[in-house]
């Protein structure tokens, strides 16, 4: 079943290994095939990997565009070793986030991330209460 | 457990300890929500319902993965061992292409068909002989039951329900099914047409050969990744059902900290994605 994803005007989208930028109109694709895809707003750049779930979000990121993933295998799993060890709560989303990332789901396991990084956003929340 | 800040269970009341991680656990609307969808409608009660809601699902997880592992050792023994026969089959087929080139020399020499006569019936017996090589070698061939060889296929589970898996279809490397013909090397054009059916199964049993060792690399990646994450769960199963006080909160703060001096940087992207992701910075020309 194609993809279907509209573009707006200039907006930027990756699919593979390339970064195709809109015209200054609307597009609509559809797109078949399996083949990493991101959409602008999905996308981290490194500078914002800030904290050590967004880390986690940009590896997983890394890993989703990489030709070999498994490069990215021991980064990815010594932080997360770091940050369940501090929170074990996130056990929980990484449980699923792994459970993805195995059936070679990058991009669910992103819209996961993002739950983790809501989560964290939380505790660092109750860390400046605590302050 | 390295790094974070973990205190023995006698230095502070339980009560209070338990409220501590109780009230960061549940501080999270994602948390509560996901474990809402999983069933745990009740984990947010109190602390051990908390607890017993996050080790159960640690457990869960970890038997999906051992569920998945067995299928991961079992493929990649069927695709390891098909590889190995592939490669014997193209071995074969490169001995059964070099009889052909033998046999064309011999013919393309002045009177050569009469002058070798017999040298070139020797090589269509031994080129026969090498087809029934390689088809008897796929015939008794079996890995776990399979023979990717004669076309059949392997299904390897990446979820337990079955819902994501990796279909690896063989491909039929007998002489008869690759459309090798009877061996007739009464002529030049015989000859060459023998041998371009030789090429023909050559690429074949290569593109097999591709196929089944891409799968198996796929697989390796993903049984790699399934052991490390069953042994994150064994870590973090073992600590919640372990006597333990730890504040989240703080120690978050604490990790939050460290992890931004120096002392832990790394660069996280390697070069080709960084280049890739670093083009969304790129300013659109038109």
């Amino acid at each position: 079943m194609a993809l279907i994803i509209d573009l707006k005007p200039e907006e930027k989208i990756l699919i593979g290994s390339a970064v195709i930028t809109n015209d200054k109109q609307r597009t609509r694709l559809n797109i078949s095939g399996d083949t990493p895809i991101l959409r602008e707003k999905d996308v981290m750049q490194e500078e914002e990997a800030t904290t050590p779930c967004r880390k986690i979000y940009f590896l997983i990121q890394c890993m989703y565009l990489a030709r070999n993933p498994r490069e990215y295998h021991p980064k990815y799993f010594e932080l997360l070793k770091m940050i369940q060890n501090a929170a074990p709560s996130t056990a929980v989303f990484f449980a699923r986030i792994n459970a993805h990332i195995v059936q070679g789901l990058y991009y669910k396991s992103l819209r996961d991330a993002r739950d983790l990084i809501t989560h964290e956003d939380e505790l660092l929340k109750a860390s400046q209460a605590q302050i | 457990m390295q790094g974070v800040r973990i205190t023995p269970d006698f230095v502070a009341p339980r009560k209070e300890k338990a409220h501590i991680m109780y009230k960061s656990l549940f501080a999270s609307g994602p948390l509560s929500t996901y474990l809402n969808r999983l069933g745990y409608a009740d984990a947010d009660r109190s602390y051990e319902s908390a607890s017993s809601a996050i080790l159960d699902i640690a457990k869960k997880s970890k038997r999906d993965y051992l569920h998945i592992l067995q299928g991961f050792d079992t493929s990649l023994d069927t695709l390891d061992s098909s590889v190995e026969m592939v490669q014997t089959v193209i071995g074969f087929l490169e001995e059964a292409g070099g009889l052909c080139v033998r046999a064309r020399n011999y013919i393309e020499e002045p009177d050569g068909l009469t002058k070798y006569k017999d040298k070139i019936s020797e090589a269509q017996d031994w080129y026969m002989r090498t087809l029934s090589k390689i088809d008897d070698a796929i015939n008794t061939f079996s890995s776990g039951g399979v023979n990717l060889l004669t076309g059949q296929s392997i299904s390897t589970r990446f979820d337990a329900e079955d819902s994501s898996t990796l279909q690896t279809q063989g491909l039929d490397l007998r002489s008869q099914s690759l459309g090798i013909r009877t061996a007739d090397f009464s002529s030049l054009h015989n000859v060459q047409n023998s041998r371009v059916d030789i090429a023909n199964a050559i690429d074949l049993a290569v593109t097999l050969r591709n196929i089944l060792s891409s799968d198996s690399a796929t697989i390796r990646t993903r049984q790699e990744f399934s052991e490390i994450a069953m042994s994150m769960l064994t870590q973090i199963s073992d600590f919640l059902s372990s006597p333990h006080s730890l504040d989240e909160v703080a120690s978050y703060r604490d990790l939050t900290a460290d992890l931004a001096t120096d002392e832990f940087f790394f660069e996280l992207a390697e070069d080709p994605q960084y280049s890739l992701i670093q083009n969304f910075k790129a300013p659109v020309v038109s």
